[in-house]
């Protein structure tokens, strides 16, 4: 009898422990299985940029047991909500914990390097941007990052260095862009055009064709403006915007005749431009006809759609008057 | 029937889409007037030189370190092409005005700015701060005027790329002195020569100490120098948050409420005032440097657009004027 209630009692034990191990076992796998599912959770409402939930998401995973390595890839992950939702302070304290986990990781670095730079804390911002560089020599981000912050400072040939580098990693037209920005700057005009033509010569777009015609008329080549306008108009036959940056730089070059006849196609396919009336109307004054100036510059009042053109045209009317 | 009705509404609708489709074309491709305007008469600024267009003159006020800011606020100004005609200074505006004025670049001044120490400008050291005010000895200036005759290159104000001048106190005779010819750097150390703690510079048979006494902001000068817009940069100190309690506070505070009243009166001649917030900063206090020049690009940034507007009104009515006043002249022939 004894014998069998301590049978009785062992395979009790046995059977609790059995429960114990299958019920832990099922515990952990619980476990595991549920912050999986948060972690997707939280990756998903990143994704689709709600950021506040995935926070909230990130926040709770922290709780959970993970590889350095993932915590690293949480505390990125909750760094870049809280940037996206301008927390800067809190989204430095995000990197950095990532930082400290994963010290050799550029794109921590990185991380941090841009929230100094949206805070303006300059220094910081290059010396991690620098860091990426260590450890990554050909970071594309960083490199741009940094000519940016030069570029801010006004330190344009530091700029246009990093911006350079960027070009060997992958050049693209708005790098070539920003550069002619920078000798721009610089008053470097015949640099600023030969980035621009760069940007041309891979993504041509109209805007760039009139910014460089008025790059080379700058220096006073109003020919080659014209030359390059009239590329953009072949380009784009009905933009009156180009038409009437031809009209002008034919105008400084002393080509009247021209710029009446381009302004008068301006206003055959729009009578009621008012820059086109302003700009006839100093045509026909500099060619001495007052009275067809004085008529033009009226119009160009009536039609003005901005202050400063209705400003104009009456200061230009009270000298002819 | 319903359905029906649907349709016929639905068809009308886009009907009027397609019959408006084409004049909402036409508004997208409407140009930005202002937009327009102002890149043509932006370059008529920078590519025509005076008197084709107003002379512009940047008036740089006095106020020690606070005065790097002028550094930044020509980095700004060279940055938007903006030109500058004329520049006139007092103190520190004339030390930041002269060496830009002989052509020295943007850069290299803001890298001197870096290495530069009152050490380097005066003869101060532990010692002579001491007998400065055990035996009333004061300090000399003697190493700005070399220092800046080294960097400028012993140059006389007509040799100045840009027209310069700065200001001075006659120490004897409470007279404003304007200089804007002969030697550069005397009359530059005269300008800075902070009274109380430096040596009065003989010059001429003048007493000179720091113009900022009698004129801190000399808008007057620029006008005197024909230029037609003027173009302020103040870096007065908020005074009334300084506690003076030694006699070097004390002077420097009173210097500053000084500052302060004749500065209000020459502001009211500017067309633009830049205000860099450096108000906190002590004349003192070089070591601040790189804040000054971010507080002068801050400042520039901030106001660039409205500047810019000034500059292209301003030029547009100088054409104008010029053209219709050329025209009437050959009407009257």
């Amino acid at each position: 009898m004894i014998k069998n209630k301590l049978i009785l009692s062992g395979l009790l034990m046995v059977v609790i422990h059995l429960l114990l191990v299958i019920f832990s076992s099922f515990y952990v796998y619980c476990a595991e299985r549920d912050k999986k599912v948060h972690l997707d959770i939280a990756n998903m409402y990143f994704s689709s940029g709600d950021y506040v939930s995935a926070l909230k998401e990130y926040t709770l995973l922290l709780d959970y047991q993970w590889s350095k390595e993932e915590f690293a890839g949480i505390f990125r992950n909750k760094g870049a909500c809280h940037e996206n939702i301008k927390q800067y302070d809190y989204a430095l304290d995000a990197f950095h914990q990532a930082v400290s986990l994963e010290p050799r990781n550029w794109i921590n670095q990185l991380n941090l390097a841009s929230v100094f730079e949206k805070t303006g804390l300059t220094e910081k911002a290059i010396e991690k941007y620098e860091e990426v560089l260590r450890l990554n020599k050909e970071n594309f981000e960083a490199r741009y990052g940094l000519g940016r912050i030069y570029q801010k400072l006004g330190l344009n040939s530091r700029a246009i260095e990093n911006y350079r580098q960027t070009l060997i990693i992958k050049p693209n037209a708005e790098i070539y862009r920003v550069i002619s920005k920078c000798y721009e700057s610089t008053r470097d005009w015949q640099m600023a055009c030969a980035m621009l033509k760069q940007a041309i010569s891979l993504a041509p777009n109209p805007e760039d064709y009139v910014h460089l015609s008025f790059l080379y008329s700058i220096q006073n080549q109003y020919d080659t403006a014209i030359q390059y306008l009239s590329t953009a108009l072949s380009n784009e036959p009905k933009s009156i915007d180009v038409m009437l940056h031809l009209a002008a730089a034919n105008f400084k070059k002393g080509n009247y005749e021209t710029t009446k006849n381009l302004l008068n196609v301006i206003l055959d396919m729009d009578s009621k431009n008012a820059v086109a009336h302003f700009f006839l109307g100093l045509v026909l004054y500099f060619e001495d006809n007052v009275s067809g100036s004085r008529i033009e510059i009226e119009k160009a009042r009536s039609l003005a759609k901005s202050e400063m053109l209705k400003e104009y045209s009456e200061y230009f009317i009270k000298k002819l008057n | 029937m319903n359905f029906r009705k649907t349709k016929l509404l639905r068809l009308t609708i886009l009907v009027i889409l397609f019959l408006i489709s084409p004049n909402l074309s036409a508004l997208s491709k409407e140009i930005d007037e202002e937009n327009f305007l102002t890149q043509y008469f932006w370059r008529e600024v920078i590519t025509l030189k005076p008197p084709e267009r107003p002379r512009i003159g940047l008036v740089l006020g006095g106020g020690g370190a606070r005065g790097l800011a002028h550094i930044g606020v020509f980095r700004v100004l060279e940055e938007a092409g903006l030109p500058v005609d004329i520049v006139t200074g007092t103190s520190v505006g004339a030390l930041v005005g002269a060496l830009y004025s002989s052509g020295i670049s943007i850069d290299r001044i803001e890298s001197m700015t870096e290495e530069i120490g009152w050490s380097d400008l005066t003869n101060i050291s532990a010692p002579s701060v001491v007998t400065l005010f055990l035996s009333e000895k004061l300090l000399s200036t003697e190493k700005m005027e070399k220092y800046i005759a080294d960097k400028i290159g012993n140059k006389r104000f007509d040799e100045l790329k840009i027209p310069f001048g700065c200001v001075a106190t006659d120490l004897r005779t409470g007279e404003k002195i304007i200089f804007y010819e002969g030697d550069v750097a005397p009359a530059v150390r005269a300008s800075a020569t902070i009274p109380g703690v430096f040596t009065p510079v003989e010059y001429r048979h003048r007493l000179l100490v720091d113009g900022g006494l009698v004129d801190n902001i000399p808008t007057d000068v620029a006008r005197m120098l024909k230029a037609d817009i003027i173009i302020a940069v103040n870096i007065s100190a908020d005074f009334t948050k300084n506690t003076p309690s030694n006699i070097m506070s004390v002077l420097s505070q009173s210097i500053s409420i000084q500052g302060e009243f004749l500065s209000g009166e020459q502001l009211k001649l500017t067309d633009l005032v830049i205000n860099p917030e450096v108000s906190d900063v002590g004349i003192h206090e070089l070591w601040r440097s790189r804040e000054c020049i971010d507080a002068g690009i801050v400042a520039t940034r901030k106001i660039m657009p409205k500047l810019k507007r000034l500059i292209i009104d301003r030029t547009y009515q100088w054409t104008i004027d010029q053209k219709v006043t050329a025209g009437s002249r050959t009407i009257e022939k």
